[in-house]
């Protein structure tokens, strides 16, 4: 029973401690002094602001704050976050004017009626991948359609690339990063490109009656994203040698390093026999890695893929891609693009990498590709493996509606990787198509009170005095700005703009559309 | 000597009908010049003008920047607007005889009573001027969506469009009345 009182005591003791931390630290907590009420204001948005006068609410960060009572306080309405609009004040104070005005006679309640931006958000998928959002909304790729969501703009949107069969994902476009996950705020406008690779099988082999080795980095078999390169090294064992390399491989040189960009198979081939060392001269022996020729200095590789110089000869070696290959660089002894002298103060081994050349065509009204910009109906061009091509409409008022085949979804471009043939269509549209010409948008004004609105250019003079039909509308071209100013009648002062004005300053309108504005003048 | 006369009034018939021919060609051959090199220059619209609206549905709910986003502004310039929420008016019309006539379209956004009745016009939406029009053609044809700001959710409007013949709004050309919507 003693201890139950205890207990009881304790609990009653702790409840007193957390009311005075309640009254201390949470100013909304403490009741107000006598002749004194408590004004609060609710918003939402980390940019929106709301200031009172007499001065005491600045809220975003204070949001309460006490007033004598029966002060008339202005609540204003500074700035709204720009994820949000404002459709009017609640509680308290009404009206979807910027400011309001609150008797504090009492505790007083009020909140902004804030709502949070829509946005479209699109997402375009290059290559055999999908992405998906969360919240749900987005399942862009092959077979899916959804690939523009609409979301709260700032918040939280994540999304997640997720690759085919024999595909690896590859990059995102801005905003996001390079992991597969991408997290980001909704903006105002946006988009985003996910790229996937294609993953091709190759391999590795041997053979031949000699007996030899084959290793290969990062292995001599498997599948690897289009823009690795396999590294295979033959070593032959005592009493065989080495013939060389056949397949995505040839030549002499042990070393052969090939792109993954397609499948691929290379062998290296051993026979019996020591391989005769070379008198009186210098080895050169090259490989080449995928489909292109080495020549110079006695080399003609494909065919001749070894010879022997005298020491200190000058040997100028180039590469030559076929058709359907491109020179990526040179290995070994060699390095760089150019093409490459070497100086035979000893034994030299060569490689040269080639990657396959991939055709990207598009099939659109207006749809560029890199170095066919502007091309319309089909464009077709040839790339370099792993290249990253984005494809754009042209500039506005073109806009592409839809991208397919291997691209697929919604958003002004699409990226590519240029790992195998691509074909990509688009459907485009135009700004809306009209006939008859649009020569102005009308702009109309409403003035409350004793106060004119005049505009700039004089073509709009409205005011207590003024023929509405006169002077309180006018047509102005499109796209112009049109400056509106608010001169209050003598005695009178201008309380500000409604409409598709706000504030007290000069009201600036851009004529993209039939605009209503409304000034409201006081005593 | 009567068939030498008729033989002398044929030829000279001829001779005319072949001149007129010259005549006609080469004042063909001008036009079409003037057509080539002076393409503004064109001939008078021929018959009496007309204009008239076609249909105009009317899409309530629509967000301001969402229709400038439709209209071709860029979702960041749209951003600077306000985002009012008001309905869309999609209008179509003809025109015979304005060619290059600057033609003001007005709008006027009424209340609806319950037992379908027009009420009184929203203050401030009275023979408010949406655009200015000009037709390019002595036939010609177009189609606007109009956006208009409708005051209160909920309560039923209708909206009527007038084309005038004049900026003073003294010489209305037509009208149309939109279905009820609701705000």
């Amino acid at each position: 029973m003693r201890g139950a009182g205890r207990a009881g005591r304790k609990v009653r003791g702790a409840l007193s401690l957390v009311a005075l931390l309640a009254v201390v630290v949470v100013p909304a907590a403490r009741p107000a002094p006598a002749g004194e009420f408590r004004l609060t204001v609710a918003v939402e948005g980390e940019r929106t602001l709301v200031r009172s006068s007499p001065a005491g609410i600045a809220c975003g960060a204070r949001c309460s704050a006490v007033f004598p009572a029966g002060t008339i306080v202005r609540l204003t309405l500074v700035r709204v976050d720009p994820s949000f609009w404002f459709e009017r004040w609640g509680g308290e104070c009404v009206g979807d004017l910027r400011t309001c005005l609150v008797v504090v006679d009492g505790r007083r309640n009020v909140r902004l009626v804030l709502h949070r931006n829509q946005v479209g958000f699109g997402v375009s998928v290059g290559g055999p991948g999908r992405v998906r959002s969360s919240p749900a909304g987005i399942d862009c790729g092959v077979g899916h359609d959804l690939c523009e969501g609409s979301f709260g703009q700032g918040t939280k949107l994540a999304l997640t690339a997720t690759s085919g069969a024999a595909a690896a994902f590859a990059t995102w476009g801005a905003p996001c990063g390079k992991a597969a996950r991408c997290v980001l705020r909704v903006p105002a406008e946006g988009f985003a490109t996910a790229t996937f690779r294609h993953v091709y099988q190759y391999a590795v082999a041997k053979s031949g009656s000699g007996q030899g080795d084959v290793t290969c980095q990062p292995s001599c078999a498997g599948a690897l994203p289009s823009d690795q390169v396999v590294t295979a090294t033959a070593t032959a064992q005592p009493g065989s040698r080495f013939d060389g390399w056949s397949g995505a491989c040839s030549g002499l040189r042990p070393v052969c390093r090939f792109a993954s960009d397609g499948a691929a198979q290379a062998t290296a081939t051993f026979s019996v026999g020591e391989p005769s060392p070379p008198v009186g001269a210098v080895p050169l022996v090259v490989t080449s890695g995928g489909s292109g020729r080495i020549s110079g200095g006695g080399i003609d590789c494909g065919s001749t893929c070894a010879t022997a110089v005298a020491s200190g000869t000058v040997v100028r070696l180039s590469a030559k891609p076929t058709a359907s290959s491109v020179f990526v660089g040179w290995d070994g002894d060699c390095s760089g693009k150019a093409a490459c002298e070497l100086t035979m103060d000893g034994p030299k081994s060569v490689g040269a990498v080639f990657r396959r050349l991939y055709v990207v065509s598009s099939q659109g009204p207006a749809i560029s590709v890199p170095r066919a910009a502007g091309c319309r109906g089909r464009c077709k061009r040839l790339f370099p493996s792993d290249t990253l091509v984005t494809l754009s409409a042209p500039a506005p008022p073109t806009t592409v509606d839809w991208f397919g085949g291997d691209c697929h979804g919604v958003g002004p471009k699409c990226r590519v990787v240029s790992d195998a043939e691509l074909e990509i269509g688009a459907s485009v549209s135009q700004a809306r198509s009209v006939k008859a010409g649009l020569t102005g948008y009308g702009i109309n004004v409403s003035v409350s009170g004793r106060g004119t609105v005049v505009s700039k250019d004089g073509s709009i003079r409205c005011g207590y005095k003024s023929s509405v039909v006169d002077g309180c509308h006018a047509s102005f071209e499109p796209g112009a700005t049109v400056e509106l100013q608010a001169l209050p009648a003598k005695g009178a002062r201008f309380v500000g703009w409604k409409g598709f004005c706000v504030g007290t300053g000069v009201c600036r309108l851009k004529m993209t559309a039939t605009k209503t504005v409304y000034a409201i003048f006081g005593r | 000597m009567a068939s030498e006369e008729r033989g002398g009034r044929g030829g000279r018939l001829i001779t005319w009908v072949g001149w007129l021919g010259v005549v006609a060609t080469t004042l063909g051959a001008i036009a079409g010049l003037i057509a080539i090199f002076f393409p503004q220059v064109r001939p008078p619209c021929i018959g009496s003008s007309k204009a008239s609206f076609q249909n105009a549905p009317v899409f309530p709910g629509v967000p301001f920047r969402q229709h400038l986003v439709r209209q071709g502004t860029s979702p960041a310039d749209a951003q600077a607007e306000p985002n009012l929420v008001g309905a869309e008016v999609r209008f179509t019309f003809e025109t015979d005889g304005f060619r290059k006539k600057n033609l003001p379209v007005t709008y006027s956004l009424f209340t609806v009573a319950e037992d379908g009745s027009l009420g009184p016009v929203v203050a401030t939406q009275d023979r408010a001027l949406a655009m200015t029009i000009r037709p390019e053609d002595c036939s010609d044809q177009g189609s606007y969506d109009l956006w208009v700001q409708v005051p209160e959710g909920g309560k039923r409007y209708r909206i009527l469009l007038e084309l005038y013949r004049d900026k003073e709004l003294h010489n209305r050309i037509d009208l149309y009345e939109t279905e009820i919507f609701h705000g």
